[in-house]
């Protein structure tokens, strides 16, 4: 499988109140072609601000360095005209609020058929076909009307619907998708998830699926990132992820689980909470919320170890790479 | 560059307030910065173009229009707390008990007078009601002040009600303290910032409403110095002196400028939702 | 539908309260109505005469509906001084009027639009800070001596407009647009800054929103998410102030009308109150209330046009 995305060294800095400070510091993964790469962490933990840097999306006081490698092209390097043609062409986005991320005072219809429009040479009776032969590959029924309705008029799980269509109209390589379920109903969920899952299956595109749902994780994903305080904690595919999760922090991930059938009083959680971008510790940042922390812990950060099934960033695995 | 940009977000408040200081000042020292009495004609120095002696030039009166002017700050600065003052004695405290109290009153009597009164061109209503009182300063106040009375009621009323159902209002009830404690003890110091924001903006209004009134005859009467009522007189003499008009007309500018400035500063400062 | 009943609905306790407020105008007077408008001079028989035209010898109550009665019919009383119909002045006078507003909102419109995008788009720039302060300078210069400035630069000292002198339109329509021309930019100054000034800080909150995200995610370029997306959401609270802003407008006309010479309807006020013609001055105002109410009745209904969450009967947040 060929690489698609490969990010280098990401390191995304908004200027604040406090200075620059580093939501996204060092990040470094690839995006093959056709599979399903999960993006996991607490809120705050930069997993949102990847995908937006990827995208080109950040607010006017944030700024993206290293190199996201997409095809040929350095994405932090193109410029703003050639980003608007690989936006919603070659990359497309789905967001999380699907309540909020279409415009109100459009039919639905037309806010997908605009990127077909805009990226593909197409007549405006074209992209209006492709629209709804679109929302009938998301499931919609009634396809036809629903082009010509308001999104206040459909209920959250078929905005969603709406969001994931405009996403894939243009044929993209690579479908960036951030919670795309945390803001439904737990039975919607599944049939977005479900619907996704095909889309993949059907057009072959590769997905960046962001979330903090270890379920939604094993359902959908074949490789796994951890990310924590703006750092990758640890990569693995998903079999490994749940089998046997390296890092503390993924561990304490696994065990806030609630499992069916055990015999479990309490769930176990983390203590404490992601320190704050602009008070990193100086050593391993996960050290104050650890339980297994050494003294070299508090002094030195330690590096993403390659381990044999896995890369993981934690000072317990030094020796076993060696 | 980033000071730069601070001083253009916060300083422009104060570069409002030190004109408004200014116009305090002139006011007050009128009588020691006036190189002349604003009232005295002299007739052999009609009309003169603005010199070394006069300043602003003189009207066709012989009167030295720099010394008018400064005078003119008094009347202005008069208008702008009279007309606010009477606004904020009838506005607020409606705003505050009908917001407080909620029921028949303040939706179908007190709001739907403020409809009304609203649908009334500010202007035409201040400028009917002094009519119909006759013409002065005093009535001129009283429109003005009746016109701006219903923006007061509205922000008031707004600002109650978002405050009425706050912890510590609901505390205050529970430990038996009175309603008109509650009121003025602890809804109206929390209320009071959007109302002063109003206040300075109202005051700008205030100003530029006498300066129209005047200048339509209906405020202050001649001779007292009056910006609005000089552009009056100086409007008939348009191709011969045209200075004349220059200058009382850029001092209401200047002035009303400097309470919007202001006006707009603290609502950056004391609104949440703007300072950004 | 229901959204339009319930708004007309609302229209009626605002119009007769309105009603009232303009009645009362002419019992403020203080001292005898009749008395006052006329003079010490007059003779007793015309003095009674005038006491019985404005109904003043019964009781309040029953004036108040024998004049509500008039009016519905169209009947606004008889002029005092000119002894015409009230009615029929106000009529003569509003074209004039009609036409400088609608001047003033196109000369509005062409500055605001432009340079209110221009602020929000490039926001805490120089650009938006130079528009801003114009703007807050804008609304603070007085209009009328903004148009005595005007004259005297466009017509005593260059001769290139003339400062009075209107015709109406169907006689001769390019002297009309030339006298027209000064006053519709005089008055259309002031608007605009208030119009910029709205149309920015609603542009700069919806730059933000979710959807014009989406709208970039998709690749439109900035012109095309800003004219395309963020423009119509942020005009909606742009429109619902204008239709206040046509309360000030009319109130702002009479001084352009007086200065400027035109025969509108803000100047027959003027006229009215130095003739103390108070029949005329009650007639005007209530149909310049009533013109305000109307307004923004179309405008909340043109908002319907705007959002269609509002033709399904719920509220703009849903």
């Amino acid at each position: 499988m060929s690489v698609i995305l490969d990010v280098r060294n990401l390191v995304t800095t908004f200027s604040t109140d406090y200075g620059k400070v580093a939501v996204v510091d060092g990040v470094d993964f690839v995006i093959k072609q056709g599979e399903t790469l999960g993006v996991v962490g607490e809120s705050g933990c930069g997993k949102s601000v990847t995908s937006l840097s990827i995208m080109g999306l950040l607010a006017q006081n944030g700024k993206s360095e290293g190199e996201i490698r997409f095809h040929d092209k350095n994405l932090l390097q193109v410029s703003e005209k050639e980003m608007q043609k690989i936006r919603g062409n070659e990359i497309a986005m789905i967001f999380q609020e699907p309540m909020t991320s279409l415009n109100p005072l459009h039919p639905v219809g037309k806010q997908i058929g605009e990127a077909v429009l805009l990226h593909l040479k197409v007549s405006k009776a074209e992209a209006k076909q492709r629209a709804i032969q679109m929302l009938k590959a998301v499931g919609m029924p009634r396809a036809e009307e629903i082009y010509n309705e308001y999104p206040h008029q459909l209920s959250g799980g078929m905005r969603q619907r709406v969001m994931i269509a405009m996403a894939m109209a243009c044929d993209p390589k690579l479908i960036i998708a951030d919670e795309p379920t945390t803001a439904l109903d737990v039975t919607i969920q599944a049939q977005i998830l479900d619907l996704m899952q095909d889309v993949k299956e059907q057009t072959g595109t590769s997905i960046m699926l962001i979330t903090h749902d270890l379920g939604v994780v094993s359902e959908m994903c074949d490789r796994v990132i951890v990310m924590y305080a703006g750092q990758v904690v640890e990569e693995t595919d998903v079999e490994t992820l749940f089998s046997e999760p390296k890092h503390p922090y993924t561990v304490g991930l696994m065990e806030s689980i609630p499992e069916l059938g055990t015999e479990k009083e309490y769930l176990d959680t983390i203590p404490g909470a992601v320190p704050l971008a602009h008070q990193m510790p100086t050593g391993c940042r996960f050290a104050p919320r650890c339980s297994k922390v050494m003294p070299i812990c508090e002094q030195k950060q330690p590096p993403l170890l390659e381990l044999s099934n896995q890369k993981c960033r934690c000072w317990l695995y030094q020796e076993v790479s060696e | 560059m980033k000071n730069w940009k601070l001083f253009m977000r916060s300083g422009m408040g104060v570069v409002g307030a030190i004109i408004i200081l200014g116009l305090i000042l002139c006011a007050t020292f009128a009588s020691v910065i006036a190189p002349y009495d604003p009232n005295v004609q002299d007739y052999n120095s009609i009309l003169l173009e603005p010199n070394s002696e006069h300043w602003f030039g003189t009207d066709d009166l012989g009167r030295d229009i720099f010394s008018r002017v400064v005078y003119g700050a008094q009347i202005s600065i008069k208008a702008a707390i009279v007309s606010v003052g009477i606004a904020m004695i009838i506005g607020v405290p409606i705003g505050l008990f009908t917001g407080y109290y909620r029921g028949f009153w303040d939706e179908w009597v007190v709001m739907r007078v403020v409809d009304a009164m609203q649908a009334f061109p500010f202007l035409i209503l201040a400028l009917a009601i002094s009519a119909v009182l006759g013409a002065g300063f005093g009535n001129a106040m009283l429109a003005i002040g009746i016109g701006f009375a219903p923006a007061f009621i509205r922000i008031t009323r707004g600002q109650v009600l978002s405050l009425r159902n706050m912890e510590y209002i609901h505390a205050a009830k529970s430990v038996g303290m009175k309603d008109s404690r509650i009121i003025f003890g602890h809804i109206l110091p929390n209320a009071l910032s959007p109302i002063i924001i109003q206040a300075t903006l109202a005051m700008a209004s205030g100003i530029l409403a006498e300066a129209s009134l005047s200048y339509l005859g209906l405020g202050v009467q001649p001779p007292t110095p009056s910006w609005g009522s000089m552009l009056n007189q100086a409007q008939s003499l348009l191709s011969v002196a045209p200075y004349a008009t220059y200058y009382p007309g850029l001092a209401i500018f200047v002035v009303v400028l400097g309470f919007n400035l202001l006006g707009d500063g603290l609502q950056q400062y004391l609104n949440p939702r703007t300072r950004k | 539908m229901m959204f339009v009943v319930k708004r007309l609905l609302l229209t009626i306790p605002i119009l007769i309260l309105v009603s009232i407020m303009t009645f009362s105008l002419i019992h403020m007077i203080p001292g005898d109505p009749a008395r006052v408008i006329l003079g010490q001079e007059a003779t007793p028989e015309a003095y009674e005469a005038l006491r019985a035209e404005l109904g003043l010898d019964k009781p309040i109550v029953t004036q108040y509906f024998t004049w509500l009665g008039n009016v519905v019919q169209g009947d606004l009383g008889m002029s005092i001084t000119d002894r015409v119909p009230v009615a029929d002045l106000i009529l003569q006078r509003l074209p004039a009027t009609i036409e400088l507003t609608i001047g003033t909102f196109i000369f509005a419109l062409i500055i605001a639009i432009p340079t209110g995008i221009l602020a929000a788009v490039r926001r805490n720039t120089w650009i938006d800070y130079t528009a801003s302060f114009t703007a807050l300078g804008g609304m603070s210069i007085p209009n009328f001596w903004l148009a005595l400035m005007a004259i005297i630069y466009f017509s005593v000292e260059n001769q290139w407009l003339p400062s009075s002198g209107y015709v109406p339109f169907s006689e001769d329509p390019k002297a009309n647009l030339m006298a027209m021309l000064l006053p519709c930019m005089v008055t259309g100054l002031r608007e605009s800054a208030m119009l910029m000034r709205m149309l920015r800080s609603s542009l700069v909150e919806v730059v933000h929103m979710d959807f014009v995200r989406t709208a970039k995610a998709k690749g439109l370029n900035e012109v095309r998410m800003v004219l395309g997306h963020a423009l119509r959401n942020a005009l909606i609270p742009v429109v619902t102030t204008s239709g206040l802003m046509i309360a000030g407008l009319l109130g702002g006309l009479v001084i352009t009308e007086s200065i400027f010479s035109i025969p509108g309807f803000g100047r027959l006020i003027v006229e009215s109150v130095f003739k103390r013609d108070y029949v005329t001055v009650q007639g005007a105002i209530l149909v310049s209330a009533v013109l305000v109410v109307v307004v923004n009745l179309l405008v909340d209904l043109l908002y319907a046009v705007i959002d269609p969450r509002i033709k399904a009967g719920k509220g703009a947040e849903g």
